[in-house]
């Protein structure tokens, strides 16, 4: 029905050919639903956790009992006997020293929930399609600039790798190393009393390595930090979208991006709502244009009124000639300026000549002088 | 310009030479204008510190991930003087490797470095709404590349 994109498979070891074209199988085609996918994330991640409750005891064993009215006191249970500060103390209630909580917790609370298998299957094929799309997988924070093509697909021969070293070596020619060096980058103690409770130390996620068959690759694989290693008969949201966020990295095994046209044959795949998301191409394409009138030419919009006798421009507007008018009494002003200045400094600048060159003046006025003899 | 005619539910046009973006802008944007590790929440306003944004802003226009063509306006490696221009290449979006261009714009001073950027994305019809962000991102980098020169 349609074509699909074709996706190129990397050699994951040296001296290996790489090419080989494949088709992008239709989960990648799949709805990505933030919204789904963060529901179905929240309750899958309520799956994993341990009860923890308060003793049931906690706070009642001691044999208390309210003093009634009549002694000057508060109506709390008090603990009886004598011969300890901790005769006539309060107890039982949240609000004493030593007494139970409020709402004690208690194991049979709710842990795990129960999560509709197509909602489940929904959203792991928008996680899976989220992990295709370059953009989303950069905003997640990984770092992927240099790598040949999302989604990622290497040889099957990275499921035969058995040293650590060959691991890295792989990651490094694959151009994902920049995210390992990223979670290496972020590695640092957690705030808080997760410290005391063995979570001390925490670090991002890299990439996920997606296999079909385990050939020693999880060994190769699982010291280098922020790698995660799934099958992918078993692919897990919470390793394909880490705390609800659509866009880990992945670097997929060839027979496993195989095997994704078989596990979500077409049929199983949830419906579009939008056949094309692309709302700019839908605003500007034919049959919008044709059901929508011509743009209306820019309208005027009202205009802030200045005042023309003190801004010169909106005067001009209404009265071109008032800039001439003006031009004229600047030119007039600035001419009764230079003639005062003049009429009133005559004096001094005569006295400034004399003082400058008195030789010359004189030498001047004999020549003149001179002259007028000869004459 | 020429308009896309929609498509059929589910079709997608592609060539098997050209691999397109799964998603369009629009619904990337979506996905990403709340939530992303680019974007920095500052004084009420929203920031984006991807590469090829100018503005640094989380807006559709200015984003640098999601659309087919993006304009990266960089300084050079320490000790050359100019702007590196960094353009998307509209083929090669599923190929971070190939997917920008990187010009190097040193000549002639500031305005031989404007003026080609001017040039180059006149000629290219590149996101001509992004013109004068990057004429202004250039010329800021460039004026702090003078006053090292000026000492």
């Amino acid at each position: 029905m349609t074509s699909r994109p074709i996706v190129t498979v990397q050699a994951a070891k040296e001296g290996e050919k790489s090419g080989a074209s494949l088709a992008l199988p239709s989960v990648f085609r799949a709805p990505i639903r933030p919204d789904i996918l963060n529901f179905v994330h929240d309750q899958m991640r309520k799956n994993t956790r341990q009860p923890y409750a308060v003793h049931v005891k906690a706070g009642h064993q001691v044999s208390a009992e309210s003093w009634g009215t009549g002694r000057a006191v508060a109506r709390i249970p008090r603990v009886r006997g004598g011969g300890t500060s901790r005769s006539g103390q309060g107890a039982f209630g949240n609000m004493c020293r030593g007494g139970r909580m409020f709402a004690p917790t208690k194991t049979w609370r709710k842990w795990h929930r129960r999560i509709n298998v197509q909602q489940r299957r929904f959203a792991v094929a928008s996680a899976i399609a989220a992990t295709g799309v370059t953009s989303l997988v950069m905003a997640r924070g990984h770092r992927i600039e240099k790598i040949s093509e999302v989604p990622l697909v290497v040889s099957d021969s990275v499921q035969d790798l058995k040293k650590t070293k060959e691991a890295v070596a792989f990651l490094k020619r694959v151009k994902a190393w920049p995210d390992i060096q990223k979670v290496y980058a972020s590695q640092r103690f957690r705030a808080g009393r997760g410290k005391m409770r063995n979570r001390a130390r925490i670090q991002k996620r890299g990439p996920l390595v997606i296999y079909a068959k385990d050939n020693g690759l999880c060994r190769a694989f699982r010291n280098i930090p922020g790698v995660t290693l799934i099958c992918v008969s078993r692919l897990n949201l919470l390793k394909l979208a880490p705390g609800g966020h659509l866009g880990r990295f992945v670097i997929w095994s060839e027979s496993a991006f195989r095997q994704l046209d078989q596990i979500y044959a077409k049929s199983k795949l949830p419906d579009n709502k939008m056949a094309s998301t692309d709302l700019t191409g839908i605003l500007r394409s034919d049959e919008v244009k044709a059901a929508v009138r011509p743009r209306q030419a820019r309208q005027a919009r009202a205009v802030l009124k200045k005042n023309p006798l003190k801004n010169v421009n909106v005067m001009a507007k209404l009265n071109p000639y008032a800039l001439v008018l003006k031009r004229k009494a600047i030119l007039a002003q600035r001419k009764a300026l230079a003639k005062k200045r003049k009429a009133d400094a005559p004096a001094s600048s005569q006295k400034q000549q004399q003082k400058k060159q008195p030789a010359a003046k004189k030498a001047k006025q004999a020549a003149v002088k001179g002259k007028a003899v000869k004459k | 310009r020429k308009s896309r005619p929609l498509s059929s539910p589910g079709e997608r046009i592609s060539k098997a030479s050209e691999i397109q973006v799964m998603a369009s802008a629009d619904l990337q944007w979506e996905l990403i204008k709340r939530n992303s590790c680019f974007l920095v929440k500052r004084g009420r306003k929203a920031f984006s510190t991807e590469a090829g944004n100018l503005k640094c802003r989380n807006s559709f226009n200015s984003n640098g991930l999601i659309h087919r063509r993006t304009v990266g306006i960089e300084a050079p490696t320490a000790g050359k003087s100019g702007v590196v221009l960094v353009l998307r290449n509209q083929r090669q979006a599923n190929r971070p490797a190939r997917s920008h261009s990187q010009v190097p714009l040193q000549r002639r001073g500031p305005r031989g470095v404007l003026g080609s950027i001017k040039k180059i994305l006149r000629q290219r019809r590149y996101r001509r709404d992004l013109e004068l962000a990057a004429l202004r991102r250039a010329s800021a980098i460039m004026r702090g590349q003078r006053k090292i020169g000026g000492k």
